[in-house]
């Protein structure tokens, strides 16, 4: 593939730093070099970039793109990388077009759990492997989002939530117990294979024959039971539950637990579960979190902000809680904070003419982090939060996030800082291919 | 900047002129020449090695040795066939927007209690996949309140809330923006009239559309036939037709009389006697008054300067039609007419004219719901043809595959010739709705409304290359 | 950005200060309390700020606003603050002053539902009487820069009622109708389909609609709303989601010569060139971040067509600064920042017929201003106070805050 050179551009490089007038290389789908004077071969396509901004290809920590599978309320097993569909190119297309190359997809669920969370690299039509970035972030989980809203119906989610990690331990106890007692009956065995084998010829303690009367044949068989007893039995296999398995993973720390709530008492609710459970929580939705800042900043919780649902029945939903200052209060009191797009309908299955077409929902992260940045939160940390800090949330952050030489080339040309009023994505890079062109299709400013 | 500049605007145009494009190509052009293999022209022979001259938006002259105007546009495609543009006197078009109570209301944010109620059943049911209360997959228990929220739109989108609606009209519930008449202008489509449906005993007033061309031009009448419905469909509460009764949400508007075919014949008969009596300047009384509205519409039709439709499928539902119609000396023409092969004598004594359609053995959707579709039979249009009766097909939902050209096929292939048939397609509907001469033929003076076909159009394998209305190319397959 | 304050504004700032320190998460102090008992200085009283929005919605610099009473006196010019005269002056540094931002079609402060139920035709009820002056949405609503908002009736009625004009604040600090006075609201969206009562479909709203202008227009003039709609006197605001809808609305406009504004529109794309002289004026809104393409786009569609917008924004159930965010959006996707800054304030008071009293600065109309950090349609930028008819009815936390925790 030919290289690529962007140069001249201001590089927000995904980590807080920016770079005024610099360049970057790509070629094969990685990033060759960053600074102030690379230097492109004479091969490569040049792009001047005087006046662009060029970020790291934003990430939608928790976002549904192309999402076309429901998650039950006891699939643990599922995984929203399943459920991607990669030739929806509107819903694709629409994120491309907010700056948008990588989404994390929770498998999200009304209530329970609904399965693994999925890193997706929106290529189109990509290979799987090219596509799914990582399989396996997080189990994830929904609380308070089916149902009757209200205390009572959250009460009862959070106690079954936390009585599936219960059985899960008592489903490895049992699975413990098992291999325990499969080790003693092999040791048993060997020890009786080996005695046998010492005592052979050995003739038996009573002569088995007819004839014998039924006190005798009585006392036989009571010997019988007593030798029994000793007969060595080998243990029942507890029935495999991969689901459980599923959750000891997340109890071993292999996993974070990713939870969907809006509601305070909810986020309090989850906060009293992953202290109980020990595990890694991360909040999703989180609708009112700010309300419980210094409790997620000493557990360490990181926050990634969606939009509350639309509720399903009448009354007060969780949007009461919401306010544009919330990151920013959350960020101040020292919780990790990212920003996702969230479902983009109300726990419905979107209606065909917001998936297709021009319709097709849009992620605006950039307008979102600018929200923030307008409430307090610093518009360095809201980019890290949308590029190299989200990688290292999910994981991915050698792969992705940062404009840095050896990082896959997914990049952004922007004609103006991404936060700005009236900037928009003119370019989009993701391994290198350029999937995404604006001719820059809005008119100018009047100013 | 200035280039870019100039870049962003020609997007910006091009992108605001995107749904004009296809419609205004060839606006300018005044004088359009169209050569093909064979013309239908449906007045007479057809016309081998043919031409058409069209002359603003009007077909000038038909025939062999023409001579071309001087500076006309020639479209030449010696192995194409040209008919008239297809009519289809019985449509129904998906509007694509909300027609009807029932839908989410609140702009789609929040559900109506029913339908918040299906979707806790098929929650609760912990069926994740059908959450959407997809009928597939409902659980039993969510049962037919779930089914009767999903699906209730989609069966009917009349006005509801009378028996008697004549003076509402077809019109309004039409979205000309809907993608469907592009689907229609493929199947090579040019006019419909666009049918009330069959939810209320008299519903609304039907119209009669094009398919393409600027949205100004759409439309040929606003308001036309009255359309009644005799049979299983109005007396369905407005409730989905497979349900049982009893079942559904509680009474609403959508909850009312009649039950029974004799409460449709019944309020069929009231709103005719009433109008008599209103005539009479009598005091009109009782139950199932149609509302004061509908009672200019109604001596119209007594008058016959309104037309009447009137759907029916199965035999005795015909019976009754043309009963009622003798009773109060109606003339009307019959839709849909499942089991017309049973009426043929009775249809031709009264001089109705039939148009029939859709032709299944196995009928699909609503229809296949109702108890109304056992009995059909492939060569019905060969019968009616055989008998005398005029008649014209119609697809009313169903396009592409089963659309209306392909209607036209599956008759010919049980017994219809292809002369029949494309006349029951084009001339006969046209001299149906009023519009004899001016759609539905290839012959001067008519309105340019052509397609060419890349063969016989009855051929299993032919397609539309190029649609015309009123001379302009609305549709052009792309080489 | 602090606001400076010097002469008789500083006691009441130094108050202000200590109620923040106090307060919350940076936000407000309201005036009201300190300030109502005082009697009001009719020396007037100046702000200063960098720039201003002028009355074609572009940020011009220099930003010295002098208000007399509730009215702006003077506005824009090279004057320093030093040279106001003996008025107050507040000092924004850096700060841009707007007109204050008004909300064309919100359910702010209603006091139980907008619509009557029985029936489908409710000409004669006017949205003032459902307003609460004592909503604590009205403090997050003014605290976000809206000063105005349209109290609506909802989309659920063909003829839902009068719109009544309100504030979230007023001369005596306290939020006022304005104007009851409104364009009457009507609606085509599918919300007005109700199976309970007429009519249940598109096809019976459209001839119900149409028997209700015809059956206005055969009766007796009289002082109804509906008389006045149907006689071309009084616009009508339109609840038109979709293209057809829209369709619908010019058709009645040809039809009858009614004035139809449509609202709540998502879809431009074939009706845009069609509207164009026939319409006084689209509102579209509320977006959402979630809105795709084709509903942020419908602004710049129809302004570049000709028709002036109006951004509305879907107050209370979207947060406080949605009107910022759908002005936002249409910037992104294709409307001009003038225009879009228009959207929210100077179209919308046009199209609610206030248009001579707010919505611009320019002396001699009602002191509603917003300053904000930057230019408002830059989600970034701050509140850092309102005024409505002349009185600071909300400042905010002085110094910009940072997040920054490592």
């Amino acid at each position: 593939m030919r290289p690529v050179a962007i140069l001249d551009a201001t590089l927000l490089i995904g980590d807080g730093r920016t770079m005024e007038r610099g360049g970057v290389l790509f070629s094969d789908g990685k990033i060759t070099g960053v600074g102030e004077n690379v230097q492109a071969s004479f091969l490569a396509r040049k792009i001047v970039g005087q006046g662009r901004f060029v970020t790291p290809g934003l990430i939608d920590v928790g976002g549904s793109v192309a999402l076309r599978f429901q998650f039950g309320g006891n699939a643990a097993t599922a995984n929203a990388a399943d459920g991607f569909d990669r030739y929806a190119e509107d819903e694709i297309r629409a994120a491309w077009r907010d700056g948008v190359t990588t989404v994390c997809i929770p498998a999200r669920t009304g209530s329970g759990v609904g399965g693994v969370g999925a890193v997706i690299r929106l290529l189109p039509r990509g290979q799987v492997d090219e596509v799914v970035l990582k399989r396996e972030v997080a189990l994830c989980a929904g609380l308070g989002l089916s149902g009757w809203p209200g205390p009572l119906s959250r009460a009862r989610q959070a106690e079954d939530l936390r009585r599936r990690f219960h059985a899960a331990r008592e489903y490895r106890e049992a699975q413990e117990d098992y291999a325990d007692s499969l080790k003693e009956y092999e040791e048993k065995l060997a020890e009786r294979a080996k005695q046998a084998n010492s005592g052979q010829g050995k003739p038996g303690a009573g002569g088995v024959g007819p004839g014998r009367g039924t006190a005798e044949q009585k006392d036989e068989k009571a010997a019988g039971k007593n030798e029994k007893k000793d007969e060595l039995k080998k243990p029942a296999e507890p029935a495999q539950d991969r689901a459980a398995e599923m959750l000891l993973r997340v109890l071993d720390g292999e996993l974070r637990l990713w939870v969907e709530a809006h509601d305070p008492a909810e986020v309090a609710a989850l906060l009293d579960l992953a202290e109980e459970l020990n595990v890694a929580l991360v909040i999703e939705g989180a609708t009112g979190a700010h309300l419980l800042a210094d409790r997620l900043a000493g557990l360490r919780v990181p926050v990634v902000l969606t939009a509350a649902p639309t509720p399903l029945a009448y009354g007060p939903g969780p949007e009461r809680y919401a306010v544009a200052g919330d990151a920013a209060e959350l960020r101040r009191a020292g919780v990790q904070v990212f920003f996702g797009s969230g479902r983009l309908t109300g726990g419905a299955p979107p209606p065909a003419e917001s998936v297709s077409g021009d319709s097709a929902a849009a992620p605006r992260l950039a307008l979102r982090a600018a929200r923030a940045a307008g409430a307090g939160f610093d518009a360095d940390t809201a980019l890290a939060a949308m590029t190299g800090s989200a990688a290292r949330l999910l994981g991915v952050e050698r792969q992705i996030g940062r404009l840095e030489p050896g990082l896959q080339a997914d990049l952004v040309v922007w004609s103006g800082h991404p936060l700005a009023p009236g900037a928009c994505v003119e370019r989009v890079f993701i391994a290198g291919r350029e999937v995404y062109h604006a001719e820059g299709a809005w008119p100018e400013g009047d100013e | 900047m200035t280039r870019g500049r100039i870049a962003r605007s020609a997007i910006v145009g091009l992108l605001a002129a995107l749904p004009f494009a296809t419609a205004d190509e060839h606006a300018e052009s005044v004088v359009l020449v169209i050569q093909a293999g064979r013309v239908h022209t449906l007045t007479g022979e057809a016309i081998d090695g043919g031409a058409v001259i069209i002359r603003d938006g009007r077909i000038e002259a038909v025939g062999r040795d023409l001579s071309i105007p001087a500076g006309a546009r020639v479209i030449a495609r010696p192995t194409a066939v040209v008919t008239p543009g297809l009519i289809d006197a019985c449509c129904t078009v998906d509007p694509e927007i909300p027609q009807q109570a029932s839908g989410w209301p609140f702009e789609n944010w929040r559900p109506s209690f029913w339908q918040w109620m299906a979707r806790q059943a098929a929650h609760d049911a912990d069926d994740p996949d059908h959450v959407c209360g997809s009928a597939c997959g409902l659980p039993h228990d969510a049962g037919p309140l779930a089914l009767a929220a999903a699906t209730m739109s989609e069966l009917t989108w009349g006005e509801q809330s009378s028996e008697v609606t004549p003076h509402r009209l077809v019109i309004d519930s039409v979205n000309l923006l809907s993608n469907d008449f592009r689907r229609l202008l493929r199947g090579g489509v040019t006019t419909v009239y666009v049918s009330a449906d069959s939810a209320n005993v008299i519903g609304g007033r039907g119209t009669i559309l094009k398919t393409g061309g600027p949205l100004r031009e759409r439309t040929v009448r606003r308001a036309d036939a009255v359309k009644a419905t005799i049979g299983g469909d109005p007396s369905r509460r407005g409730l989905p037709n497979f349900l049982p009764p009893y079942y559904g949400p509680p009474p609403t508007f959508l909850t009312r009389r009649p039950t029974t075919r004799m409460g449709v014949e019944w309020v069929f008969r009231k709103a005719f006697y009433d109008t008599l009596r209103a005539r009479k300047g009598l005091k009109i009384y009782g139950a199932d008054m149609p509302p004061p509205q509908a009672l200019p519409v109604l001596q119209q039709v007594l008058d016959g300067d309104v037309p009447l439709r009137i759907q029916a499928r199965m035999q005795h539902d015909i019976f009754t039609a043309l009963r009622l119609a003798a009773e109060f000396n109606l003339s009307f023409a019959l839709e849909e007419a499942t089991e017309a092969y049973r009426c043929l004598p009775q249809l031709k004594a009264a001089g109705v004219p039939v148009i029939f359609g859709p032709l299944y053995m196995d009928a699909k959707g609503f229809r296949g719901r109702t108890d109304e579709v056992r009995q059909p039979r492939l060569n019905t249009p060969r019968q009616l043809a055989d008998a005398g009766i005029e008649f014209a097909l119609t697809a009313q939902e169903l396009r592409d595959e089963e659309g209306l050209v392909r209607q036209a096929m599956f008759a010919v292939q049980n017994g219809l010739t292809p002369e029949q048939a494309l006349r029951a397609i084009t001339a006969t509907p046209a001299g149906l709705l009023g519009l004899a001469d001016e759609v539905g033929v290839v012959s001067p003076g008519a309105a340019a409304d052509l397609v060419v076909w890349s063969a016989e159009p009855l051929a299993a394998t032919s397609r539309p290359l190029l649609v015309l209305i009123n001379g302009r190319v609305v549709l052009e397959e792309a080489n | 950005m602090s606001a400076g304050h010097t002469s008789s504004a500083s006691r009441r700032g130094a108050l202000a200060c200590a109620v923040l320190m106090l307060g919350t998460f940076g936000v407000a102090a309201w005036d009201v309390p300190a300030a109502r008992g005082q009697a009001r200085s009719s020396a007037g009283r100046a702000i200063q700020a960098a720039a201003y929005v002028n009355e074609q919605g572009q940020m011009v610099a220099g930003g010295l606003l002098l208000i007399e009473g509730e009215s702006i006196a003077q506005i824009g010019g090279d004057r320093e603050a030093s040279e106001a005269g003996d008025v107050p002056v507040d000092v924004y540094p850096g700060a841009v002053l707007s007109p204050g931002l008004i909300d064309c079609h919100s359910a702010l402060a209603a006091a139980g539902d907008l619509s009557e139920r029985e029936h489908a035709l409710q000409p004669h009820v006017n949205a003032r009487d459902a307003f609460d002056r004592y909503s604590h949405q009205l403090r997050l609503a003014l605290v976000a820069g809206v000063t105005t908002f349209a109290l609506a009736p909802d989309d659920r009625n063909l003829v839902g009622g009068r719109i009544a004009i309100c504030q979230t604040a007023g001369p005596d600090g306290w939020p006022r109708v304005l104007s009851d006075a409104g364009p009457l609201k009507l609606s085509l969206s599918v919300d007005v389909y109700r199976p309970e009562r007429e009519p249940t479909s598109r096809s019976g709203a459209l001839g119900m609609l149409r028997e209700a202008i015809e059956t206005a227009r055969a009766g007796v003039p009289q002082d109804d709303p509906l008389t006045a709609f149907a006689a071309g006197a009084l616009p009508g605001f339109i609840a038109a989601p979709s293209g057809a809808d829209v369709l619908a609305c010019l058709q009645l406009g040809q039809e009858y010569g009614v004035r139809l504004v449509p609202i709540h529109t998502r879809d431009a794309r074939r009706v845009s060139e069609l509207a164009s002289g026939q319409i006084a004026g689209v509102v579209v809104g509320p977006l959402d971040f979630s809105a795709g393409q084709r509903a942020t786009e419908a602004a710049a569609l129809f302004a570049r067509h000709g028709t002036p917008v109006a951004i509305a924004g879907g107050l209370p159930a979207a947060p406080a600064d949605s009107l910022r965010i759908g002005a936002a959006l249409a910037a992104r996707s294709g409307l001009a920042p003038a225009a879009a800054r228009r959207a929210i304030t100077a179209a919308a008071a046009e199209l609610l017929g206030v248009g001579d009293r707010i919505g611009v600065l320019r002396a001699g109309y009602q002191a509603d201003v917003v300053v904000f950090s930057a230019d408002p349609l830059d989600l970034r930028a701050r509140v850092l106070a309102v005024y409505v008819a002349g009185r600071r009815v909300f400042v905010a936390d002085g110094g910009p805050q940072s997040g920054d925790v490592p």
